[in-house]
């Protein structure tokens, strides 16, 4: 037993010598590598910024031929021009993937005045939470677990994160599409997303000529599985947005929930009153969920009109460059008070 | 279920410290499901197959015993053999078989269609039947008593630890050493967690840090130059024996904290001085399977060189096709068949008396070794026959520019540590090459290997590369 004991006793102080070893030499690397975001967390101690802003990609997508480049926090900073803004953003990321960037914010000797954190109403569909581009989000925060860094390297050679099969997801996809119930207080003639989205698809515009609009009809079915759905309890991205309240909590920072622009007038007109009046009550839940001492909910999502999304076919968040700083000139507004602190 | 998984990482203890709370009397039971469990993570509609190549030889092996009938005794070794490689050609040459009956069919001005399977090959089946396989010749040749014990029979064809990728083992030793009560000893746990350690570094480090280089070669050959194309494909030897390397050296690991001993598949291959010798040290339990299933019985080299050179190119042809259901495989067994024959039919007019081991001689041969085996292994690497000519191609005509090889991370760096250990480890195992050194050493290489593992090994988690055969 003696031998045992002190064999294991070896093995943990290998383990926490190559660790140790690890993190010096090979860590920074391959962070840069897999998680290059997280490093972009960790580096804010340098920078120290007054405003830090969590998003996906709406707050740099950018088109072709658009008048402007800058991204929605570029454009608030001119509001602010004596306050450094730092964002953080990639491509379909959620809070899921922001809390682990979080987490890695030191704030041994410094605090920024605001974190801001995007939410986008679809990241909580079953399609968005299901997407395929979930296991290299996941991948991306492997190193950013609370294990030692070393353990987190092994996990990520082992694929030791969600990386659950695509063929599973969209499976997952069509059940929840089929059983997760959509509460209306009124009667509807669909219960369920799949029930709606047959109802959109079999016909629900036409053109002129009176044949099918079928761009139309294809981009009203996106928007009922974009946005038809309410926010229940079990959703893993209030989980994930509760933890990051918390956190902020803990760390006494002041935290802006950013609700970010949806095309409303697209969803209205596209398909009906009942998807805006979800939207809507989705909307309201979060903020009543969040708003707090220490939690501010932004409200913008029906803060652009439809001629600020760039995309005409889809249901993204991509706004043109009127868009973004006409958005950036609304969050200027609703952060006054905390940045002029 | 993968060993680089971590998945197995948590099933193995769980297993292990089952099986030792167990009485000795249930453990076969406690195998039994752990290796449905293991077979099941990949597709587990397919243990249904491993069923059924267990309930046939088991009783046609019991059939075999019971009768003294001759003739009887033939009839249900022949019903064992064809029901066994019905299955495997069922699955893996079903589509192989109809491509080129096809094509005859088509040279010939007739028609023939076939509708293609499209099926999930079963991980690891021409293991399993070979296998068994050798369980019902065993018992026909009157050199294995029949199992009585359909659970200990069904163990010996799913033992978890090398049901997917070997070694392949006989009944009179896994069968047998299955059925022992082990105590749990200490030399068992350190020796098989020392296996399992250097099996998971030659594995996930080794071979999956060269894999992305080979495979973005050869995927695209036509992208890279011939110095480029050269390097992946005189990587490619690293990478597959790293691979089947770790593998087999895991699941000996695994099979040890049972006490239960395997054969060592592999002496360092990469260090033999003749494609013979390379083949005495490659994959042993299949080459010894080729040479007592069909060399021997085909008449060996009993019969006149002609004769020996006619079984040894069918032996090697088979072996090929073993390995998967293309040409390419039948020619890369067909490349080393004559290779093997060249220089045993040339061994007397180039007889090469190697009295020191460290001679330039010996030395210049064991690198010609090699790239003999790198190149022949472009047949083994490329999906297809296109691919192969491409891959040729490309070596001749891309120009030798030194552009930036793809390499990820430390390729080289893995490959010279490969080379290190096979020096290191000539002519034998890990666990016997680091038990008697002094205890600074052995905890040195263990952090060392730790480092390599947990810090630098490859991002991608391959699948080992046998698991398709």
């Amino acid at each position: 037993m003696k031998k045992v004991t002190l064999k294991i006793v070896s093995l943990i102080l290998v383990l926490a010598l190559a660790n140790v070893a690890y993190t010096l030499f090979l860590y920074p690397n391959d962070l840069e590598l897999k998680s290059d975001k997280v490093l972009e967390a960790i580096q804010l101690e340098e920078t120290r910024p007054d405003l830090i802003y969590l998003s996906d990609c709406s707050n740099t997508n950018t088109v072709e031929g658009d008048s402007c480049q800058q991204s929605v926090v570029e454009h608030l900073n001119t509001y602010f021009p004596k306050l450094k803004m730092i964002s953080i953003d990639k491509s379909a990321s959620h809070a899921g993937i922001f809390k682990w960037w979080l987490k890695h914010l030191n704030f041994s000797d410094w605090k920024p005045k605001v974190i801001v954190v995007t939410i986008g109403l679809r990241s909580f569909n079953s399609d968005w939470i299901n997407s395929p581009l979930e296991t290299p989000l996941r991948e991306s925060v492997v190193l950013a677990q609370a294990y030692p860094n070393i353990i987190n390297r092994f996990m990520l050679s082992l694929k030791a994160y969600d990386n659950t099969p695509d063929s599973i997801r969209e499976k997952r996809v069509k059940f929840d599409w089929q059983h997760q119930t959509l509460d209306f207080p009124y009667e509807t003639k669909y219960k369920c997303v799949k029930q709606w989205d047959s109802i959109q698809g079999n016909g629900s515009h036409l053109k002129p000529d009176g044949s099918w609009d079928m761009e139309k009809i294809s981009l009203a079915c996106h928007y009922v599985k974009g946005f038809a759905f309410t926010i229940k309890p079990d959703n893993p991205r209030l989980k994930d947005f509760d933890e990051i309240a918390a956190w902020a909590k803990n760390n006494k920072v002041k935290l802006c929930f950013h609700i970010i622009p949806e095309n409303i007038t697209y969803a209205d007109s596209l398909v009906n009153k009942d998807l805006v009046f979800l939207m809507r009550r989705n909307v309201t839940f979060l903020q009543e969920r969040y708003t707090d001492k220490n939690t501010l909910v932004l409200n913008n999502m029906e803060g652009l009109n439809t001629i600020c999304f760039t995309e005409k076919n889809w249901t993204t968040e991509h706004y043109s460059c009127g868009g973004r700083k006409s958005l950036a000139k609304k969050l200027a507004q609703q952060l006054e008070v905390v940045l002029k602190k | 279920m993968l060993f680089n998984s971590i998945h197995f990482l948590f099933f193995l203890p769980v297993f292990i410290g089952l099986f030792y709370a167990l009485p000795a009397t249930y453990r076969w039971l406690l195998i039994f499901i752990a290796s449905c469990y293991f077979y099941m993570a990949f597709v587990p509609a397919y243990i249904l197959i491993l069923f059924a190549i267990i309930l046939i030889d088991f009783f046609t092996a019991k059939a075999i015993e019971g009768t003294t009938k001759p003739k009887l005794k033939k009839g249900y070794l022949v019903l064992s053999l064809v029901s066994n490689l019905g299955i495997l050609c069922f699955f893996k040459y079903y589509n192989f078989l109809n491509e080129n009956i096809a094509q005859l069919t088509s040279l010939m001005g007739l028609d023939y269609t076939f509708k293609t399977l499209s099926i999930l090959f079963p991980i690891g089946l021409s293991f399993h039947t070979f296998q068994s396989m050798a369980y019902t010749i065993e018992v026909y040749r009157g050199h294995q008593k029949a199992e009585t014990h359909l659970g200990y029979f069904a163990n010996y064809v799913l033992f978890f630890p090398q049901m997917v990728a070997g070694p392949i083992e006989k009944y009179s030793t896994l069968g047998h050493s299955l059925k022992q009560p082990v105590k749990p000893l200490y030399e068992n746990f350190a020796n098989g967690f020392r296996l399992i350690l250097f099996g998971l570094f030659v594995k996930m480090t080794v071979a999956d840090t060269i894999a992305p280089v080979v495979n973005v070669v050869f995927d695209a050959p036509q992208d890279y130059s011939s110095l480029q194309v050269l390097v992946a494909i005189l990587l490619f030897p690293f990478q597959i024996y790293a691979d089947f390397y770790g593998y087999s050296t895991i699941a000996i690991g695994a099979a040890r904290l049972m006490g239960i001993p395997l054969m060592d598949n592999f002496k360092t291959p990469l260090l033999a001085n003749s494609l013979n010798d390379y083949w005495r040290r490659w994959h042993i339990s299949l080459t010894n399977w080729f040479r007592e299933y069909v060399y021997f019985p085909l008449g060996g080299s009993k019969n006149g060189k002609t004769r020996m050179a006619v079984n040894f190119l069918i032996v090697f042809a088979l072996s090929g096709l073993w390995h998967g259901a293309s040409w390419n495989f039948v020619m890369w067994g067909l490349l080393h068949g004559a290779v093997c024959l060249l220089e045993r039919l040339t061994s007397k007019v180039f007889k090469f008396e190697i009295q020191n081991k460290q001679s330039l001689l010996n030395s210049f041969l064991k690198l010609k070794t090699f790239f003999v085996v790198a190149f022949i292994f472009v047949f083994f690497r490329a999906d297809s026959w296109e691919k192969v000519v491409s891959i040729f191609k490309a070596l001749i005509h891309n120009g030798f520019s030194v552009t930036a090889i793809p390499t990820y991370g430390y390729t080289f760096f893995f490959v010279f540590v490969l080379i290190v250990c096979e020096l290191l480890l000539y002519n034998t195992r890990f666990d016997k090459w680091i038990e008697p050194k002094p205890m600074a050493l052995r905890w040195t290489f263990y952090f060392i290997l730790l480092f390599f593992l947990l810090g630098m090994s490859g991002l991608e988690q391959l699948e080992f590369i046998y698991f398709r055969f």
